[in-house]
Formats: C-alpha cells, structure tokens, sequence
C-alpha cells in the first residue's frame, strides 16, 4: 500500500554565511525517512534543534530539501512545480502561533476565503465550504464570527479558524506544527480532540510536531524521536513511550513533570548538557556526549535506525535496554 | 515573613480599565516556596510585578499592604524602595530574561553590577562573588569571562538567576523561569531550584502556567483565575484533593505520561478583565455551579487548616 | 480587502492625543483657508497676481490694517472716493456752446498720519474735443490749492497727483504762496494735507491737518452731450488684512491662495514620493536577491547624489511651473531614505506566520505583497506621508526664495522671494515677510503634530499594554 506521504531520507539545510564570502550548512534535517498514511497521525516529537520544524516545512515543501524525495500520493513532489498546486491543495499547515498566523487585516471570512479565491473555487461553493469549516471547528453560529478580525477572538478561536482555512480546501494531509503550545493548558484537549475529529470525518493523515511527549500519548497513533536533525526512536505511539529503548527518550520522559507532591522531595534524572550546533554535530551518534552509556563506538560510527522490539532505533546498545 | 493582604493592580489600557490583580492576598513563610499558577490573563505576573512595584506607565490603582517582616512596603516611598527592598530583600527572574542581558558587556560584571551598585564592593572583590555563585548555579566560574551571544538558552538562564541571587535577597520570585527552555534543559533548571532551596534555604514565590510543575518544588500552592486566588493551600492538599472546580479541571486537564488518563478540559475562555462581572468569575464555565453563584463574588473560605478556596459551593462550612 | 483596523488605529491616535488633536485643528485652519481661497480669490488668481493693472487702486507696501495696534496711531486706510461719490452738476452754456461739469466731494480726514499717495481718475466721454480739467482741493482751513489744470489726453485719465511733475509743480506754486520754503523736495500728499507752518514740506515734522477736504473737479467740454466722472484715491499707510507688497498686490490673496498651493504641493509630493518609496522598500525585501541588490544600489546612488544642484540645473534649462516642479522632485525622490526603512519594515513583517500561511495554500508572491504585506505597511507610509509634507512645503519655498520656483503662482516662498528681492528686510516690510513665513511654520507645525501622534501607533514600542 502506497503510504499518503513517503519522505525518503530527506536533508534539509540553511545556509548561513560564514566570512566574507562563504557559507556553511545548518544540518537542520539530516536524513529523515519516514512514511504517513491516510488515517492516522504520527507525532514528531523532539526539542529546540532537533529539526521537527523544518521537516513539518519540508514536508509539505515551504521549504525545499537539499537531497531525498518528497512523494504524495504516488508522485514526486520534491523539485517539480508543476502538480504543486494540487499538492498546495491536498497538503496544507496549521501553525503554532494564533496571534500571528492570521492577517490581522482580514476578517475571518477573507480569512478562509483566501484559499478558495487562490484556487479558483466558485461563490456559491465557497460559501458552502465556508460554513462547513466553520461549523467542523465548532464556531458557531459561523455568521457570528465571519465578520470579526483576529484580535476580536480568543487564542483558541483563532487557532479555530487557523483550522478552518486549512479545512476548506479539503487536503488529505496536514501538518500541525505544535498547534497547542500557545493555548492555555485546559483548553488544549479541546482542540487536540477536535484535530482527532477532524481526522476520523475526513481521513486525513496528520504529522503533529510537538515538544510535549504527554500529548502525543493520548493523540496519535505512530511516534517518532528527533534529536539534531535525525529519528533516534520511532513506532507505535504506547510501544515506544511506555517502553523507551533509546537514551534520548528514556531522558525526555523523565524530564516531563507530573503533578504529584513527591516530586519535590527528589531530584530528576537528568542528562546534562544540552543540543548540539546544527552547523558541527558530534561525530558518529549525535547523542553521545549526552548519553550516561556511550561508549567509544557510539563516539566512532554511528547507529543506524533499525527495527527491535515493533519500533526502530537508532542505537548500538538498544538490545542492551530491552532487557530492563 | 511576606504577606500581601489584598493587593490591587488595575491598568489603564485603550479598551478601559484592566482589573488585573484584584483583590490578592497569600503569606509567604521563611524557607517556603509558594507556587502561584495560573493562565494565560489571570494575573499572577502581575502580582510579581506589584510586589517588586515595576509598574508601567498606564497604573490606574495600586493598593494593598505589603508586609515584610512587619514593615508595609507600601508606605515606602519609591527611593527607599530603590535602595533598600528591591533586588536586596526581593529579586525577580522574569520570563524570558535571558533575552535581555546587555550583549555588549560581559556576563560576569553584569551579575556583578549590584553589588558594585548597592554595596560598593570592589570590582575584583565582586566577580570573585559572581564566580562562586556561579558554581553554585552549575556554570564554570570561567564563564564570567563570556558574552551573552556565546552562551545556549539554559547556560542564560543560570546566569540571569545568579544576578537575582547575588545580594543574597530573602525572597526570590520566579516568573515562568522554564517556560522558554526545551523539557530537558527544564529539568535541569528545576534540579538547580531544588538544590538552591535546600543549600539557601531562600523563600520563593513560583509562577508558572503548567500546574505539573509546581510539585517540583512548591509546598503551597495558589490557583489564579482572573485576576484572583481561587484556591491557596498546601500542596499536597490542593493537588490530590482539589476543591474548586477550575483547580479540577485544570488538574484533570494535563496529560500524564505515567498513567493512564484521558485528559479534560474547559470550553470556553477566561473572562475579560476590563469589566469583570459581579460574582463568581469562574461561573460561565463552571459545571457545578448554581444560578446564584454570578450575583456576589464568593468568600474566600478556609475548608481544611491552611486550604482557603474562593467559591460558593462551600458556604455552609463551618 | 480592508484596511479598516490600521485606519481605526491611526484615527483613534489622532482624536484621542493632545498633540494629535491639535494638529488636526491647525490642519483644520489651514484647510479651511484653502476653501475660502477657492470661493474669495479671483478665479484666475495666477494671470491676475502677474497683472500689475489689477491692483492700481491699492497702496504700495503698506502694512496691515490691525498694524495700527501696536503703534497708537490711527494710520489711515486707503479712501477710494468713488465716481457715484461725487455731487455731480453739469450745465451746457448755449452762448458759448460750452459744457460744464462740476464734481465735488467732501473727504473727512481724521488721521494722524498722512497719505501714502494720492491719485485721481477722470472718466471723459466727448465727441471730438478733449475737454480741459481742473482739480482743486479745498482744506479744511479754507486754503485751496489747484493741483491740475490741463486737457485730457484720453477717456480714462489716471493723474499721480503724488508723483506727476507738473502736478509737483503746481503743488510747489501752492506752498510758495504760503510763503513755505519749497528747496526741499516736495511731496504733495504730506503738504497737501499738513498743517500751516514752516514744517509742512518736512516728512519728520509736518503734522496732519485734520478736518473736511474737499475735491473739485471742474470740467470744460465742448459738446453738449460730452461728460465726465471722477474718482478720488488717498493712497492709504495701511491696507487690508495681510498689507500690500511692492506691486501693490493685497498680500491677504497671496497669502489665501498660498494655503491650497502649499497643501497641494507637499501632500501630492509626500504621497507619491511615500508610496513609491515603501513599495520599492517592500519589493526589495520581499523578492529578495538580485531585485533587492539592484534597488538598494539604485537607492543608494540616489541618496547619494545631491538634490539641490540637480533642481537648479534643471531649472535654468527648462521653464519650470509648479507642477512641473512637483514631477522633478518625484522623479528626484523615487528612491530614498524611505525605501531602506520600509524594507526593514518588510522583513519583519515577511516572518510573521500569517505570510508563511499564505505561501503554504498557494497565494503568488504578488499577491501575498500587496494584499498582506502592503496593508501592514500602511501606517508607516502615512506617517511618512505626514512628516514629509512639511519637508515638501519647505522645500517649495527655500527654492522660491532661491529664484527656482514657478515665477508666476503666488506660494508662501515666492511672497517671501519677492520680500527679499523688494528689500523688505532693509526697509522694514515686516508684514511682507513674517506672515508667510509664520503660516509656513503653523502647517509644517501642524503636520508635524499630526506625525507625532501617529507615531505612537507606528512604533510599538511606545504602545502602551
């Protein structure tokens, strides 16, 4: 079964100038593979510099990788422009910020028109599409809200609508690049359960980047593990994050708080140190002068991602873990 | 040692008067940390700002009393406050500020500017402090030497708390310290906090919006909700045995990675602070609340000893 | 596509702050002189201010009416004794077949000052012959002078009964009768009207004989049907709201029609110049690579080179006429300052999310400019817009005073090129000089007042939370 999206060992890179005339890459992306269906969503999880940002842009080319392919629904997006427009259509992004991803000089019906007008979508079509977008993210009446400007909404209203005009071009494939990290923490679920609605009544296939493992548990279906620009862990969501494998996980899940008093009393496991510089990652396993087990191997040759236990790893001691 | 007995902070904005802090009373005992949570808009950054009275332009009222060790900070005029309380007896590390260390100067005389400031102590004598701290901190006293641009996001963060600490302040408050920081980088500034308050034995008031966090370090808890406490006790108490209904929601709210819950939440949004309605602030939202509950605003009741919750439901308690 | 949330912004700054509020009050005065001028001003303001004939019946250089405040003295205004003022008697003698015209007038002078000239019109219709003429002015301590007895040389005789030699003449006759010591050179208008003492021909201590004159204006014609009126004119020291310049011109229309040039000229030269400026800043930015090096170059080529030099050539080669002039400055201005700020201006609107949005449902890179970049843009262009107008209103007038500007169109900086060159600063024209270049500040200051208070919705940092 052909996947949705089928990203194939993708490398993407910015360039950032070095001395007066040269330039060196920022390996934000550094070979990635990774597939999506249609259905389910896939969390990309991962901290500041671990590249899941860029490969949310990537993947559906608001940026252009250096070298891998990008292919949707059978075909090669990755260079040619000329079924980007369709892709434009069937792949769209909901972004983090809601103070700043809507045109604070539109009201939100320009807002969600925009699309369709770029499209070339008929009047009386849009305004279809329009109040079913609307009444799918749950603002409702939608002519009360049609009218507003963003800073008449609340910030999860306006995420609300930030997910409405990616509705409205009915796309098999999103991206959400953390689109919960702005709103406050009680009307969060909210809208991570209308996301999961929102898949279920459409079929869509969702890459949900986010830093919050927590949410990932309770939301998606598949998982994977970014650290400096490549996957170190990734599998069916309850396998990996009840059963890390990979240092970098196992660290991660102990980094996250939970509320509980006894907290207070004891010190958390932490590894020390902090990300690498995407323009000069460690040599061999980039995690290695973090990890608490590296060795010299993990110093010399680095880990391919490889499948134990129903998930790939990236790491020469994951049999070693297994045991625990 | 630090009380706020209601403590006001209105502004004066475009759309009409925010009641930002009203009405905000808690005690801060020596040794205690007190952890102050809340959303987006509900007041609790405010409240730092009116205790360590850095207020903008556009203050519309200020009142309350600010007792610390017996003295009400409110009657001093702003010089003393200058010279004797602020960054001396209070400090403050604010959301984000590691964005805002001078990049021209170097980050060992910029933790070193109040002591030269307030207790005019050599410059030599000075950054021998500054590195001492910093190894408190967990940054390599050589790093006194270097630029803000030359430091990562947590190295930054150490160096802003070792400028709040560096006067030896008897209360510390922290505004969202993590909240620009990766989990993990996190982690380790709360491993710091834990150390720092067993080895300093320093009051600390925690402000955070991530209700999961405070148990890291917090004996009592308090839960802002629009511009006011709506629920203050000790942690243990509030967290397992949460009384008013946004305290539950909120709880029931975090998604856990170690057990299985599916996570809530509350529809809706906080209410606008510019005309806030007569009663219970949380009404619109509430799930359990009585048709009555929106014509007063509700008393702040004490249900057990120490756990104060500001709500209707518990009017009949003894 | 609308703009209304920055144009509430912009509105609310204005009404709201002081210096807004009085900047718009001042812009209010200015506009409303500008519609005055449009309903008071002769149509043709231009062909008339260059029509040295249209103002004859005004003083020359005279100060303003209400300059009489500041000095105490009751200086008088000019007195047109008009044609239907006259008592007008005519008889035809049919022995002698002579007609006789006779025009009287009674003139009250009250003032304490003297006349700045003094001039008579004789309106004629005759047959064949020019009839003979003779003006006679009674004063009011029952002397009489004759001040012209000639034959008119054509239907409409303007006599300078001031500056006319033989009129001097007969004046002089006059005063040697009174036994006044005439070496000295006469000036009819002071001695005329000076009280009887040795002082009278002396222009420092004549003193002013106040009381009823009258004129007497005696025809002789030699048909029946021939006729004659008169005009009187006293030549005041003061005229109008604004005074009179050098051309007899009231300043008062100058200044009138100086108040929509001004606006006109700098708001259509700020706006064009703004708006260029900023798209080419947006351009530059948004499209970024060889087009942003090409106009940056290009700008700073323009920034470079020096204006001033540019409009003084140019404007020795061509004629240059106030509009033409508008399009040079443009064409001079088209880069600018303006295009480096607005390009930083773009970059951080570039990085907002709402831009990467729109690229990621497929909006063209032009379309993303001008409907989500340009509007956002819009309150740094109209402050921009605001505070150049000034620069512009400035600049129009330092190149009139410099000889550069359109010679005909009467602009606040020609009124003051002209005092200059009339040597008005030497002889003590003040009104010439200090009232166009007082409304010259007042709008500059008025827009600079309106600049300020859009700049505390242009630059967020002075935003208040």
């Amino acid at each position: 079964m052909t996947a949705l999206l089928h990203l194939e060992d993708i490398r993407t890179y910015y360039f950032v100038r070095k001395g007066l005339f040269g330039s060196v890459p920022l390996k934000a992306v550094d070979g990635v593979s990774l597939d999506i269906d249609a259905g389910e969503t896939v969390a990309i999880v991962g901290e500041s510099g671990s590249g899941k940002t860029t490969l949310g842009r990537t993947a559906i080319r608001l940026l252009k990788p250096v070298s891998g392919k990008i292919v949707f629904e059978g075909e090669d997006v990755t260079n040619s422009d000329a079924n980007l427009k369709t892709f434009r259509r069937r792949a769209q992004i909901i972004f983090q910020d809601p103070f700043t991803s809507l045109n604070p000089h539109m009201t939100v019906e320009e807002i969600i028109n925009e699309p369709m007008i770029i499209h070339h979508i008929d009047e009386a079509e849009k305004e279809i599409r329009r109040s079913k977008a609307l009444r799918d993210v749950r603002l409702l009446p939608p002519d009360e809200f049609l009218p507003k400007y963003p800073h008449m909404l609340s910030g999860g209203q306006r995420q609300r609508v930030g997910i409405a005009r990616s509705l409205v071009l009915e796309p098999v494939f999103m991206v959400a690049d953390e689109p919960v990290s702005m709103i406050d923490a009680s009307s969060r679920v909210e809208i991570l359960l209308l996301l999961g609605e929102l898949q279920k009544k459409y079929g869509m296939g969702i890459m949900y980047i986010t830093h919050d493992i927590a949410t990932a548990k309770y939301f998606t279906q598949r998982i994977g593990v970014m650290y400096a620009g490549k996957i170190v862990e990734a599998g069916p969501t309850s396998t990996v994050l009840n059963h890390p494998l990979h240092p970098y996980t196992v660290a991660l899940k102990e980094a996250v708080p939970d509320p509980d008093p006894n907290n207070r009393l004891r010190f958390r496991n932490v590894i020390p140190g902090e990300p690498p510089n995407p323009i000069a990652p460690p040599a061999g396993c980039r995690f290695h002068p973090r990890c608490p087990h590296a060795t010299d191997k993990c110093g010399g040759e680095e880990p391919a991602l490889r499948e134990i236990a129903r998930r790939r790893v990236a790491c020469h001691y994951a049999e070693t873990f297994l045991a625990n | 040692m630090l009380e706020l007995s209601s403590i006001k902070l209105y502004y004066r904005t475009q759309r009409g008067i925010v009641q930002a802090v009203d009405d905000v009373s808690f005690t801060l005992q020596d040794g205690e940390t007190l952890g102050l949570v809340g959303e987006s808009g509900c007041g609790k950054s405010s409240t730092a700002l009116a205790m360590m009275r850095l207020l903008p332009r556009n203050v519309e009222r200020y009142e309350g009393k600010i007792l610390l060790n017996g003295t009400n900070l409110m009657d001093l005029d702003e010089e003393a406050f200058r010279r004797q309380i602020r960054w001396q007896r209070m400090a403050v590390v604010f959301q984000g500020a590691m964005n805002s260390l001078n990049p021209v100067l170097k980050v060992g005389f910029q933790v070193a500017e109040p002591l030269i400031i307030h207790k005019n102590v050599e410059k030599k004598d000075a950054l021998q402090q500054v590195k001492d701290l910093f190894y408190l901190v967990g940054l390599p006293p050589e790093f006194t030497e270097r630029y803000p641009h030359e430091l990562s996001g947590g190295m930054k963060q150490r160096v802003i708390l070792s400028m709040a600490l560096i006067l030896n302040p008897d209360i510390l408050i922290l505004d969202e310290p993590t909240s620009a920081l990766d989990v993990s980088i996190q982690a380790q500034i709360m491993n710091l906090l834990k150390r720092l308050k067993k080895e300093r034995d320093i009051s600390m008031l925690f402000i955070t919006h991530d209700i999961a966090l405070v148990s890291d370090l917090c004996e009592t808890i308090g839960v802002m909700y629009a511009g006011q406490i709506v629920e203050l006790g000790p942690i243990e108490n509030v967290l397992l045995n949460p009384q008013h209904p946004y305290t539950q929601k909120l709880i029931a709210s975090v998604p856990l990675l170690r057990e299985e819950r599916i996570p809530d939440f509350i529809p809706g949004a906080p209410p606008d602070l510019v005309n806030p309605i007569r009663g219970c602030r949380f009404f619109p939202r509430c799930s359990q609340g009585q048709r009555e509950f929106e014509e007063r605003d509700p008393p702040f009741l004490e249900v057990e000893t120490g756990h104060f919750v500001k709500c209707w439901r518990y009017r009949d308690q003894p | 596509m609308s703009l209304s949330r920055e144009i509430q912004d912009l509105s609310q700054a204005l009404l709201t702050s002081r210096s807004g509020k009085t900047g718009l009050i001042i812009l209010a005065i200015v506009l409303g002189i500008s519609l005055f001028a449009a309903i008071y001003v002769p149509f043709d303001v231009v062909a008339k201010w260059n029509e040295p004939t249209f103002w004859q019946k005004n003083p020359r250089t005279v100060a303003p009416e209400w300059g009489t405040f500041f000095i105490n003295k009751n200086l008088p205004p000019t007195l047109d004794v008009a044609p239907d003022d006259f008592n007008k008697n005519e008889y035809f003698v049919t022995a002698s077949s002579l007609k006789y015209v006779t025009l009287e007038a009674l003139i009250t002078y009250n003032y304490d000052d003297f006349p700045s000239e003094l001039a008579a019109i004789v309106y004629a219709t005759y047959a064949e012959q020019r009839p003979l003429v003779t003006i006679t002015l009674e004063r009011p301590d029952g002397l009489k002078a004759v001040l012209y007895r000639d034959i008119l040389r054509s239907p409409v005789n303007y006599l300078y009964l001031s500056s006319d030699r033989d009129i001097r003449d007969n004046v002089k006759s006059f005063l040697l009768t009174l036994g006044v010591d005439t070496t000295r050179t006469i000036y009819p208008e002071l001695s005329l009207f000076a009280v009887k003492n040795d002082d009278m021909v002396d222009t420092r201590k004549a003193s002013v004989l106040k009381g009823f004159y009258r004129i007497r204006i005696d025809v002789i014609a030699a048909a029946e049907a021939d006729t004659a009126d008169a005009e009187f004119l006293l030549y005041g020291q003061v005229y109008g709201l604004a005074g009179t310049d050098s051309n007899r011109r009231d300043l008062f229309i100058g200044l009138v029609w100086g108040a929509p040039v001004a606006l006109a000229f700098g708001l259509s030269a700020a706006i064009v110049t703004s708006i260029i400026q900023s798209l080419l800043g947006a351009i530059s930015a948004w499209y970024g690579g060889l087009v942003d090096e090409v106009i940056q170059r290009v700008t700073e080529t323009y920034m470079i080179l020096p204006f001033l030099p540019f409009i003084i050539m140019i404007s020795i080669v061509f004629r240059v006429d106030i509009w033409f002039l508008v399009v040079i400055i443009v064409a001079l201005s088209l880069f600018g300052g303006v295009t480096k700020t607005a390009r930083s201006v773009t970059f951080q609107i570039m990085n907002e999310q709402y831009i990467e949005a729109a690229e990621s449902y497929g909006a063209s890179r032009r379309r993303i400019l001008f409907l989500y970049i340009m509007p956002r843009l819009l309150p740094y262009i109209v402050a921009n817009i605001v505070l150049a107008v000034p620069a512009y209103v400035f600049l129009e007038a330092a190149l009139s005073v410099l000889g550069l500007g359109d010679p005909m169109v009467p602009t606040w900086g020609k009124m003051i090129s002209d005092a200059y060159v009339g040597g008005a600063a030497v002889h003590g024209f003040w009104w010439w000089i200090l009232l166009p270049a007082v409304l010259i500040m007042v709008t500059a200051s008025a827009f600079a007042f309106i600049g300020y208070a859009l700049d505390k919705v242009v630059n967020p940092r002075l935003r208040e939370r």
